[in-house]
Formats: structure tokens, sequence, C-alpha cells
């Protein structure tokens, strides 16, 4: 494993013109937190904010990976250095689109089923990317118009509607910000908070099993996470 | 008893959650639930003139509206279950585009010849909605790196590499990590996606 | 809540429950099969959930306390059964008493708030959730006759949670086993 991270390094370095910077720290940081986001994104009900820039950050490293891989897999004799090298940056190529894969997908799950309740909330708009917004928008207009041609339309009019709140249940699905989630607490938590009428302390390193709707902020701003 | 075939389609839906094929669209069904809902209107049309015409409603009674309201009652558990059962369909269908599966033949292994009874189970509305639904996916992928493809399974990659047999002879192939001759019994260590569909024809045993 | 397109809640509200209607109702004969016929006061009858339970909580006009039907104290969560539970409630068939039986307990909950019910019924869960997860661990021990007896007994939820649990064990033994 340390040959394959040095072999890595030596690669990554050899493609960065920033000096004075640690490039490789910084894109372990990166891809630590994109992890981080990806269990967060899996285990929050509701969607969380799209972060843009990091994602914008790792996907040009890939594209670099990409052209690397392309450029050097044109010769047809190569290498066993090279051979190698390209293994493992293929590797490597995989395990970040992986993760990128599963939080993209994820939040698109999410954004399906709770289309409706999102499209009336202009707070959870806000957390998507425009691709997102896009998807939902179209989704949600080829989905109903399955429905008004599989039998909608043949309903009475007063049924007709995909947001009716009358007659005793919903139609618009609600994340429930009450499931229990598991945490981990990163900073000790300077309150103890309030869950049921009993008080409980939040302490570092403790692992915890609390409504979600009692620690959303922490998680937000970083002091507990998601496991 | 009003909402019987509702109940009865709602309960296909859950049967099919066991399979691994989606079953015949229940149009026959869904019409009769349409017309239960329709004449349920029809009803509730005529209850409502009988009261504005009887004017028997004192304040606040409500008695006499009780069968009215029992009428609307049926008609929303009607249209609940109506949706219900489309919307898990449509899911399933989401999911074999997220699988790259277009036609909505459904197949028990990959690579297999679709069977002729899967063919026939979806609508033609929901072929439609099948394509428009696959096209939208695609768009979006669009918007990423050309090799992250959001499509397939999410599993974690295990094996990016893998060896494999030669069960019978292919012949040459290119891959970026050189030509690799593919002659009957020989063992190569090569790239999943490569060799992906060779195995499944048969060419190649992963080992 | 998430609830409206979910399969199972809709199939929950399908449970019939025995109900007594509080006045007298024109035009409701049909539920008795009495088309055009009133139906009427004290007439008991089993009626779906998704119907019953607006029903119980409407009052018949704007001053009364009277709702239109009462729901019976149904016979899963009869006095009969709070004493089987409280003795053993490991032993229990649930599955022959009720399929869906911490589904209805849910749903009758929320509309009764029977704080009695939901202390049995959360006990009761603690203690089949144990031995729901001892078979997980143990899944060979599921074919004998007392585990056998023990599988057939769980509602559809706990079915839900030993497929659950056997699975997630079995993955984490093999976790441990590719360690090596």
């Amino acid at each position: 494993m340390d040959e394959f991270n040095d072999i890595l390094n030596e690669w990554v370095e050899n493609r960065t013109s920033e000096s004075g910077y640690n490039i490789q720290q910084a894109k372990q940081d990166d891809l630590t937190r994109l992890m981080q986001l990806v269990v967060n994104e899996r285990m929050a009900p509701d969607v969380l904010e799209y972060e843009e820039e990091l994602l914008e950050r790792i996907l040009a490293r890939t594209r670099l990976q990409i052209e690397f891989i392309e450029i050097n897999s044109l010769e047809l004799q190569l290498e066993k250095d090279i051979k190698l090298q390209l293994m493992i940056v293929e590797l490597e190529l995989e395990r970040v689109n992986y993760l990128i894969r599963t939080y993209l997908r994820t939040r698109l799950s999410k954004i399906d089923k709770f289309t409706v309740y999102i499209t009336k909330n202009g707070d959870m708009v806000k957390r998507l990317s425009p691709s997102e917004v896009s998807y939902m928008r179209k989704h949600f207009e080829i989905l109903t118009t399955l429905y008004k041609k599989q039998f909608l339309s043949r309903l009475p009019e007063l049924l007709q509607l995909l947001d009716d709140t009358g007659g005793g249940i919903s139609m618009i699905e609600e994340p429930d910000l009450d499931k229990p989630v598991f945490v981990k607490v990163v900073k000790t938590i300077s309150h103890s908070i309030d869950v049921n009428n009993e008080e409980v302390e939040l302490l570092q390193d403790g692992i915890y099993v609390l409504r979600y709707s009692a620690i959303r902020l922490y998680i937000m701003i970083g002091d507990i996470k998601l496991i | 008893m009003y909402g019987d075939a509702a109940d009865k389609l709602v309960a296909d839906a859950k049967r099919s959650t066991q399979l691994t094929h989606l079953p015949l669209y229940q149009g026959e069904l869904i019409q009769n639930i349409i017309n239960e809902t329709n004449d349920l209107q029809a009803e509730v049309e005529h209850l409502t003139n009988e009261e504005i015409v009887s004017q028997t409603q004192s304040q606040g009674d409500r008695t006499n509206q009780c069968q009215l309201f029992i009428s609307h009652l049926a008609m929303r558990r009607n249209k609940r279950c109506l949706l219900a059962y489309q919307r898990y369909r449509a899911e399933r269908l989401q999911y074999m585009s997220w699988l790259n599966n277009t036609t909505g033949i459904t197949v028990d292994e990959p690579g297999a010849a679709p069977s002729g009874k899967a063919a026939d189970s979806l609508n033609h509305n929901e072929e439609e909605y099948l394509k428009k639904y696959n096209e939208l996916i695609i768009n979006y992928n669009k918007e990423f790196n050309e090799s992250l493809d959001l499509t397939g399974d999410i599993e974690p990659p295990k094996d990016i590499f893998i060896d494999v047999r030669v069960l019978k002879d292919v012949g040459e192939i290119t891959t970026e990590y050189g030509v690799f001759n593919l002659t009957k019994d020989s063992q190569f260590f090569v790239r999943y996606n490569d060799v992906a569909r060779l195995i499944q024809q048969g060419y190649l045993q992963r080992l | 809540m998430g609830n409206y397109y979910d399969l199972d809640d809709i199939i929950a509200d399908n449970q019939k429950l025995p109900c007594k209607f509080n006045v007298t109702v024109p035009g409701l004969g049909y539920l008795e099969g009495n088309i055009g016929q009133p139906l009427d006061a004290n007439t008991k009858l089993n009626l779906p959930l998704w119907l019953s339970s607006v029903l119980a909580i409407c009052e018949v006009s704007q001053d009364s306390q009277t709702t239109f039907l009462d729901l019976i104290h149904p016979e899963f969560f009869n006095n009969k059964v709070i004493n089987a539970i409280r003795a053993n409630a490991v032993n229990i068939d649930l599955h022959s008493i009720l399929p869906n039986y911490y589904k209805l307990c849910e749903k009758w909950c929320v509309m009764f708030s029977d704080v009695e019910l939901i202390e049995v019924v959360s006990q009761m869960l603690k203690e089949r959730s144990n031995e729901i997860n001892d078979y997980g661990q143990n899944p060979k021990q599921i074919s004998s006759m007392a585990g056998n007896k023990f599988l057939y007994s769980l509602d559809e939820f706990e079915k839900r949670l030993y497929k659950i649990s056997t699975e997630s064990h079995k993955l984490s033994k093999e976790w441990f086993h590719n360690q090596d």
C-alpha cells in the first residue's frame, strides 16, 4: 500500500505547478471531505447543501487523471513502470468516481422522493445544483405526464392535484427530520441538549443515536458528524 | 364495497416488490377503478344537488352529509391507490434505466436473451416514460467528466483488474495495456471493463 | 411524512376494524347490504381503517362531542392478548393475531394515545428483537423446531428485521474474514 502511495505522490508532483502549497495534503483533505459528504448524504433524511466548489476541484483533478491515462495508453507496448502507474491511476480514478457517483445518485433519489416538498420550499431548492434543479423539473414533468395519460386525466377534476393536503392525508412527502441517526461528536458541545425532556451531554469522540432534528445544526457546522 | 378494486391493485404492486420482473400492467383493473371513481363523483353531484334543493340541513348538522363525505373518502382512496401503483412501477423503470436497461424487458441474467413473456409487461405510456427518463439521465450525465458514468450498480469498485482464462478462441484484443492474443486455455491479467462482455458471452472465465 | 405513496401504509389502512355507529345515517345502508336504506344507530360493522379512522374523529355536528362512529377496542389489543404479551412476549404468535401488528398498533396509538398499549408493545418489541438478533447471528438455529415456530410467529415488520439481521451479521462475518 505504501508503495502505491509513493507512486501516486510521484505522479502528482510531476503534474503540479503550484509551488509552496502542499498539493498532496489538499487532495487528501478533499477526498476525506468527499467521503464524509457521501456518508452525510446517505444518512441524512433531507437533501443537504450541494458542495459545488469541492466537486469542481475533484472533477478537475479527475480530468487530469483521464488525460494522463489517454496520453500514456496510446503506445501499445508499454514499459513496465508506466504500466504500473497507469494501473494505479486507474484504480484511484475508479474509487473517486465511485464516491462521486454515490454522492450524486443518493441526492437524486432523495430529490425524486421529495420533489413536491422541495419545489414549495425556496430554501430547499437553494441546496440543489443547477443540474439537479433541471433534472427535478424535467423528471416531474415526465412523471406527471405518465400519471395523466394513464388515469389522472380521466378522474374527476377535483382529484387531479398532486399536492393536495385535504382528506386526512397529505400528498406532499416530507423528509422525516426526526429520524434517528448515528453520530460521532467531533468537538464537545458546550451545553447539553434536550431530547424528550432528557438532558444529554455530547462529549468529544462519543458515539450516539439521536434524532436528526436535535443535532442538525451541529452537523452543518461540523461539530458532529454522521456515521 | 368501494375501494375493493383499488386494494387489488395495491396488492399487485406489493407482490411485484418480490419479483425480478415487472408484471403485466393492470389496464382492466385500473379502468374499473376509474369507472367506480367517476360513478362516485356522479353520486356526489347528485347528493349535493339534493341538499341544495331540500334544504333539510340545520346549521352544523353533518349527519345528512355523511354519505357525501364517505363518497369523497372513497374517491380519494381510489386516487391514492392508483398513484401508488403507478409510482411504484415508475420507480422500477427508473431503476432499470440506471442499470442501462432501456428496453424495459427484464431478464434473469445479464446478457441473456429476453424471454417473450416479459416483453409485454409495460403499457405504451410506460415505455415512453422509460425512454424519456433514459434521455434525462443521459443528459444529466453529460454535465460531468466523460469517465464518470453515473449509471450502473452502486457497488464499491472491487476488482478493476482480474485474472481470466480463455475458454474459446477470441483472437487479438487491443486494450490500453497492450494487445492480448486470447487463445484457448491461456490466462491473462486484464482490466475488467475491457473483457466484461466476453465473460458474459462465455468466451472467458473469471478466475 | 413520507406516507402517501407507501404501499405498506396503504395496505395497513385497509385493515378492517369493528365499529359502532352512534347516529342513524341516511343512505349508508349499502354498507351492510341494504342499498338505499339508512344505517341505524348502534349498528356494528367492520370497516376499513381509511374510512373508520376519519369517521371516528368527526363530530356529527358542530356543537356535539359525539362522533359518527366509535372504534370498538379490537381483539388484537384486548386484555387477553395484553396479558399474554406481558407473560411471555417471545412466545406469542403475533402473525396469527395480526400480520401487520406493529403497524396497526402505531396507527391506533396515533389516534387514541393509548399509553398502556404503547408501553406493552414497546417492551414486546425489545424482547422479540433480542430473540430475532440471536437467530440472525446463528441462522442455523432457525431450522430447529423452536426456531421454526418463532419464525412463523413473526409479524411483517419483524420479518423485515430478521432479514436485515441475518444479512448484516453475514456481512460482518465476511468483512472480518477478509481482514485476515
